[in-house]
């Protein structure tokens, strides 16, 4: 029932979605537009990954055919403003499966006072940072899941937001940001979060500065720089300083057969840590974009701390696989599954990005490239956008891991994913 | 003696300056003629025309005191809702489906051969300074050719020659190189019309040295003397204005 009545206001959204709707009367206008995409996913599952069927992540299909709607809405009454960003998705696999859900990545009002002070309320995504590959001051959005299958650059884009209220200043040069996201039993499980913010452009030296206060789960503080040098240089950087608590650690507490082995918690392990992406994106004279980044993650493990976790990981997976104690095993694995989170596990990281726009006046082409330094494995993702005409654009993209089984990016429980896919724009 | 050179050196230093002043005076006729004042709006149409298709791209764009710019895309559908940001040599990009400003260097091309700062800026003496002046002819007019310098590393180009009428000082044609020194395109000023007073060019035909099959023509229309508030010339600013 429940996924027909989803499938309904899909179906509803799509048809309001193809109006030309664009209207404007006095103090009120409506605007809305977005995309149609349908796409078709295809994950090489490994037959044998260390994170193994039973305990989470393996029970997803060869092949999954994505229908959803991107819809962007704004209406706007005099000084008060209703935005929303639905994505009404409807998924389903060869074996006659489908499940429909709608996601909301924005729903929130905002009332304007003298046209630069704004107080808001609702559900909203809030995207902070300035680099690419990784954001260590995008601590509202932290602990959001992460979808593989999409385009890299839309992987923080598309995702649902927080409940909050928060208030902006808008000075001359300057921005003052208060938000307040408040723990909701059943629908936002983070305890009550507070983040500050301080945002300056530096006009004389071609210079942004953000600084953040983080009140959380994990507290912290943080600061973006970025700024141009030249004709066609962009350099940024983004850290921030995190105390009290890290990722989990996994110890062994005993040594005798089946052994013991805990997550340590991390409010236990109490200390800072920094998180930090220096970077830059250069333009050659034939529209060529490069993007270069080094991220450090003081939160990820180190040598010591992954030879605890991967030891733990085989352990549970061997045993489990010969029938020894497999309930046990069972909840190492899914023990596992939930502090793994892929692309965060270790310290050292290269994100590198080189697009070209316009190939032939219709291609844009991407090649991502993201290097785990700590244990040499990675994963490389090309795609290709391929615009049909003005509304119309076809996609392409593929993900391959790159990596021994027991090592990061070769943990991932598929080897390749490709995914194609049509957009329609209104 | 000493006394007597001391004045010559002045005299000398003074003719120096009022040429200076003078050859920027004509870049500022020049410029005078495009923009109708330092704050003004207008609408853009950038066709880009390549052997395969033609690609139209509508924009509508804000300017406030001569270095401030806000470019909204008003179509195609794939491009709606994108801003870009110029406060002198810093820009930002506001894409919805990213949700934040990116700040760009002015070497981001957007619109086939047309660079930010070409649709940003109307005008040439915030970011050059005139070089040399000398008189030519050019489409059986006599012309002034003039030649400038980036004034800033950040400037778009290294330098451009531009042709202007010598009575009118209407734009006829600039050449815009690169720093290697290499021509990179050539813009043709046409389509004089009365607006806000004064005969001005709304159809700019940008051709490429390299392609010479591919051109972009850029169309401006409904241009207006409206105010635009400060605080909208802010990256952080860019999301609010993006459905407006």
């Amino acid at each position: 029932m429940m996924t027909l009545l989803r499938a309904s206001a899909l179906l509803l959204l799509l048809s309001l979605g193809l109006l030309p709707i664009d209207a404007c009367a006095e103090g009120f206008a409506f605007d809305a537009s977005g995309r149609i995409t349908e796409q078709v996913i295809y994950l090489d599952l490994k037959k044998d990954y260390l994170l193994n069927p039973g305990a989470g992540s393996a029970s997803s299909p060869r092949w999954t055919n994505r229908l959803y709607l991107y819809e962007s809405v704004t209406v706007s009454y005099k000084n008060a403003r209703f935005v929303g960003r639905m994505r009404p998705t409807l998924l389903s696999t060869p074996g006659g499966y489908s499940e429909g859900d709608f996601l909301t990545d924005d729903a929130y009002v905002e009332m304007r006072f003298q046209d630069r002070y704004f107080a808001y309320a609702g559900k909203r995504n809030i995207r902070e940072g300035v680099a690419y590959g990784a954001n260590p001051v995008d601590f509202l959005g932290e602990k959001k899941k992460v979808d593989w299958t999409l385009r890299e650059e839309e992987r923080r884009v598309e995702r649902e937001g927080n409940y909050l209220a928060g208030l902006d200043l808008f000075f001359r040069n300057a921005t003052l940001t208060a938000i307040f996201a408040p723990h909701l039993s059943g629908n936002q499980q983070e305890e009550d979060r507070l983040l500050l913010k301080a945002a300056f452009l530096l006009e004389r030296i071609k210079t942004d500065a953000t600084l953040l206060y983080y009140y959380g789960d994990k507290p912290g503080a943080g600061l973006a720089v970025s700024t141009t040098a030249g004709h066609s240089l962009v350099l940024y950087t983004e850290s921030a300083l995190r105390w009290n608590e890290g990722r989990g650690k996994i110890r062994m507490i005993s040594a005798r057969t089946p052994r013991t082995y805990a997550l340590v918690d991390p409010g236990d392990d109490s200390g800072t840590y920094l998180n930090l992406v220096v970077g830059g994106q250069y333009t050659f004279d034939n529209k060529v974009n490069i993007i270069g980044e080094y991220i450090y993650n003081g939160e990820g493990y180190d040598a010591c701390d992954w030879r605890n976790y991967i030891d733990f990981v085989k352990y549970a997976h061997v045993n489990r696989e010969k029938g020894f104690v497999s309930g046990l095993m069972s909840s190492y694995l899914a023990q596992a599954n939930s502090i793994t989170t892929f692309g965060q596990m270790r310290r050292n990281y290269l994100f590198a990005r080189i697009n070209k726009p316009d190939i032939g006046g219709k291609i844009d082409g991407s090649l991502v490239f993201v290097g785990n330094l700590d244990d040499r494995s990675c994963l490389l993702s090309p795609s290709l956008v391929y615009r049909l005409n003005d509304r119309v654009a076809l996609t392409a993209s593929a993900q391959f891991f790159i990596g021994n089984k027991d090592i990061e990016y070769g943990m991932i429980p598929w080897q390749n994913a490709v995914s194609a896919g049509i957009s329609v724009f209104f | 003696m000493k006394t007597m050179l001391l004045t010559l050196i002045a005299v000398l230093f003074c003719i120096g300056g009022a040429f200076a002043q003078s050859n920027q005076g004509i870049l500022e006729k020049i410029d005078n003629i495009r923009a109708p004042g330092k704050t003004f709006t207008f609408n853009l149409k950038v066709t880009v025309h390549t052997p395969e298709k033609e690609q139209v791209t509508e924009l509508f764009v804000r300017t406030k005191d001569s270095k401030k710019s806000l470019v909204f895309y008003k179509s195609p559908a794939s491009e709606k809702g994108k801003i870009m940001l110029m406060v002198d040599d810093n820009m930002w990009i506001y894409m919805p489906g990213n949700r934040r400003p990116i700040r760009i260097s002015p070497q981001q091309q957007i619109l086939g051969r047309v660079s930010n700062a070409d649709v940003a800026r109307v005008v040439f003496n915030l970011d050059y300074r005139v070089d040399s002046v000398k008189n030519g002819r050019i489409d059986n007019k006599d012309a002034l050719s003039i030649s400038l310098k980036a004034r800033t590393a950040g400037a778009a180009y290294s330098s451009i020659d531009v042709w202007a009428e010598k009575e009118t000082y209407r734009l006829m044609k600039a050449d815009f190189f690169a720093l290697s020194g290499s021509l990179l395109k050539t813009t043709h000023y046409r389509g004089y019309e009365t607006i806000l007073d004064a005969e001005r060019p709304t159809i700019l035909e940008v051709r490429d040295s390299m392609k010479k099959d591919e051109y972009t023509v850029m169309e401006y229309s409904n241009m207006k003397v409206e105010e635009t508030p400060e605080t909208h010339f802010q990256s952080t600013y860019m999301e609010r204005l993006s459905s407006r």
